[in-house]
């Protein structure tokens, strides 16, 4: 029962070791630095001029696509990880199964292709 | 509620910090005219301040604590500079570079210069020449790191008014 | 075309109405302010000058004379370059905007009214373009005072020209 609270306690030493980081860097730099607030330290930015329009821009949207393939296919390696390391031990239905599954996912991104979305151009 | 500007630091402790700061000023250099050509050629190759822990072209007044107002300063501008010195952070060094920014230089009758930058905010080093040459611009920076490591931040924003380093004289 | 061969191309069109001038091979043609307009629409759309390429507008301070503002514009398909000048007088000179011919005007005209003191009727935003807005007078004129100079005498030995 120890053997086994042994591994979270070194967890636990490592989250508590971590906290103490950042605290400690902060801590010391919110204490130590210069604190001269002026009202011109707050200023907007904008080349010494003053700021014309808002700060919000539009990305674009291929950068939302690209995500979302990714977040896709990320997720399907998840499933890849652990099936490749048992794979081995469960036999050959095993490895035809997930090539099903490789393979719906696989027509998916050929639709992508074929959409064009996979040209960053 | 910063120690460093209200109290005097220990020995150790202020020489590590002022060791920290002066090898590692960013540059928000503001090139305004020909002198701004001699202080790109100061940060390449051959004069290189790079190698002095200086490293050019900070993205913005607030990643910055070094301006180095290079150029000539027009009336237009001057609003301009003021704002973008207001908006760095603490604790900040200006190096006026070349004869414009020194006094106006050789455009002083012009209507519409500004006779120095120094009308506008505070200088720590005032470099001369027209345009200075690289060297000169080398020596200034090295003046002020010599300065920065002795200098206490608590004396710095007591004292108000800055004493200049002139490089040169 | 050469200079010459534009100067009589512009006087068969317009006839007293200009005085060419050729010098070191540049052709600069004098109007009057009525004129001026007509002028600068038949350089830019006339086949033969077409002069599409706006070099620039700034005004030359002629004392008594008043005011000369000179209109330097280039044929990019002739290669030839034609100026068209026209003096106004000190007080309350306008002259027709041409920044709908050429784009590049616009600047140019915007400097040289807060420079010389020269208006531009139709020009969509006179605002001052290098000058501070608070700034009063005309700088570029030969009567304007520089301060610094009033305030401290020139130190050196000799003035310009000399």
């Amino acid at each position: 029962m120890t053997a086994y609270f042994q591994a979270y306690g070194a967890l636990a030493g490592l989250l508590a070791l971590a906290v103490l980081f950042v605290t400690v860097a902060f801590g010391a730099n919110r204490i130590l630095r210069p604190n001269r607030p002026d009202a011109g330290k707050l200023t907007t930015y904008e080349s010494g001029v003053d700021p014309i329009g808002t700060a919000w821009s539009q990305t674009q949207i291929r950068y939302y696509v690209f995500a979302f393939l990714f977040v896709i296919f990320d997720v399907e390696s998840v499933f890849l990880f652990p099936w490749a390391v048992v794979f081995a031990n469960l036999g050959v239905a095993a490895f035809w199964e997930m090539v099903v599954f490789i393979g719906v996912l696989a027509v998916g991104l050929l639709y992508a292709y074929r959409k064009g979305v996979l040209r960053w151009v | 509620m910063g120690l460093v500007d209200k109290v005097e630091l220990p020995q150790p402790i202020k020489f590590v910090f002022n060791w920290g700061r002066k090898y590692s000023l960013w540059v928000f250099n503001f090139g305004l005219a020909c002198c701004a050509i001699e202080f790109i050629a100061t940060s390449m190759a051959r004069h290189d301040f790079i190698r002095l822990g200086v490293i050019p072209f900070a993205h913005g007044p607030r990643q910055a604590d070094l301006l180095v107002v290079s150029g000539t300063l027009t009336d237009k501008m001057a609003p301009a500079v003021k704002r973008l010195y207001d908006e760095m952070p603490e604790p900040k060094y200006v190096i006026s570079f070349g004869s414009c920014s020194n006094c106006g230089g050789p455009y002083w009758d012009s209507y519409s210069v500004t006779k120095g930058v120094d009308q506008i905010i505070p200088i720590d080093v005032y470099v001369p020449g027209c345009p200075p040459r690289p060297e000169a611009l080398l020596h200034g920076i090295i003046k002020l790191q010599e300065r920065i490591g002795t200098e206490s931040l608590k004396e710095r924003y007591a004292r108000g008014e800055l004493e200049p380093i002139v490089v040169g004289a | 075309m050469d200079a010459a061969a534009l100067s009589d191309h512009l006087v068969a069109e317009f006839g007293d109405l200009l005085e060419p001038e050729v010098s070191y091979g540049l052709l600069t043609v004098t109007v009057t302010p009525d004129g001026y307009r007509r002028v600068a629409e038949f350089v830019r759309q006339d086949r033969d000058v077409n002069c599409n390429f706006f070099e620039f507008l700034c005004g030359v301070d002629e004392e008594a004379a008043g005011i000369a503002v000179v209109l330097h514009v280039y044929s990019i398909s002739h290669h030839h370059h034609v100026q068209v000048r026209s003096v106004v007088p000190r007080d309350g000179g306008r002259l027709p905007t041409v920044h709908d011919l050429w784009a590049g005007a616009n600047w140019h005209e915007r400097e040289t009214a807060e420079l010389f003191g020269v208006g531009f009727d139709g020009h969509p935003n006179l605002a001052k373009l290098l000058l501070p807005e608070e700034f009063e007078g005309h700088p570029l004129r030969k009567e304007f005072a520089l301060m610094a100079r009033e305030a401290k005498p020139w130190p050196g030995a000799k003035e310009p020209g000399e």
